[in-house]
């Protein structure tokens, strides 16, 4: 999540340099900077809180069984399959929102196809993902 | 049938299966004095050793170990104030700054075609849902891991 928060905050000042008038920031770039920005810290919250519940289930019941820890270690600490898989993933997730977009931005006007476009393109790309991984784990 | 005499273990083997049945072994016994012999001298031992009253201290174990562990509730309870002082002070500090920003952040939205919005809403929805069922398919997948684990 915080690669996420970064990667924005950096594409923000990369749009808002790229946006700057001869008399400052064109303000419709930062509001829609900031808004995407506020929607993001939202769902971030929500993710790291599930996050930290379902951690805390998993250690509660790592507790309970009295397992050693070598075992513990294994089990939480991902595998260098999962590093490469998520970075997989973010590839996945980021190509869809992009294809989303480009999609979006050749069938405008914005109207609620827009919007069913954006959900299809990126459910097809976690779909695409996870193909991927079961194509891998074979 | 057995000819040779059977050995200590066999012996021994025979009176702990308490076997009347007839196995080589009781066959023999049965008509083998020095084995019958030895076969009821192993038997008076195993009854001796069972008929032995089982070892036991003269304290209280459990209260002894009980007074010498450290008390956990208090800490807990500590901790657990600490947690909803944070949780309580997290709360106060978004409540306060959404009241006195809630023009600005309302304008934020309101600046921008609604459309807009709700494609960002979309996105975001859509992405959060999927990641939260990826994040919930990795941890099913841990807990199966220590639900085979033999503990």
């Amino acid at each position: 999540m915080k690669k996420i928060i970064a990667t924005v905050i950096v594409l923000h000042g990369i749009i808002a340099a790229n946006a700057q008038e001869s008399n400052g920031y064109s303000e419709e770039v930062f509001q829609v900077s900031a808004a995407i920005i506020v929607v993001l810290a939202v769902m971030a919250f929500i993710l790291a809180f599930l996050k930290s519940i379902l951690e805390h289930r998993l250690k509660n019941k790592i507790v309970d069984k009295g397992v050693p820890e070598s075992v513990v270690s294994s089990i939480l600490q991902p595998s260098t399959g999962e590093e490469k898989h998520r970075n997989i993933k973010w590839f996945a997730i980021l190509a869809g929102i992009g294809a989303g977009l480009l999609i979006v931005y050749y069938t405008r006007p914005l109207d609620i196809h827009s919007l069913a476009i954006m959900a299809f393109s990126i459910s097809l790309s976690f779909l695409g993902y996870y193909l991927f991984v079961k194509h891998v784990d074979k | 049938m057995k000819t040779q005499h059977l050995t200590e273990e066999e012996i021994q083997q025979y009176v702990l299966d308490n076997s009347g049945g007839y196995n080589n072994a009781g066959d023999h016994i049965r008509l083998c004095e020095q084995c019958s012999e030895k076969a009821a001298a192993y038997r008076l031992l195993f009854n001796g050793i069972r008929q032995q009253n089982q070892p036991a201290f003269d304290f209280d174990l459990t209260e002894l170990i009980m007074a010498q562990l450290p008390s956990a509730a208090p800490k807990a309870a500590k901790e657990n104030l600490l947690i909803y002082f944070f949780i309580i002070t997290a709360i106060a500090v978004t409540g306060l700054a959404s009241y006195f920003f809630r023009e600005y952040v309302a304008m934020l939205f309101k600046s921008i075609a609604p459309v807009l919005v709700y494609l960002f809403i979309t996105g975001f929805i859509t992405l959060s849902i999927l990641l939260i069922l990826d994040m919930y398919k990795n941890y099913k997948k841990k807990i199966h891991a220590l639900d085979v684990y033999p503990g």
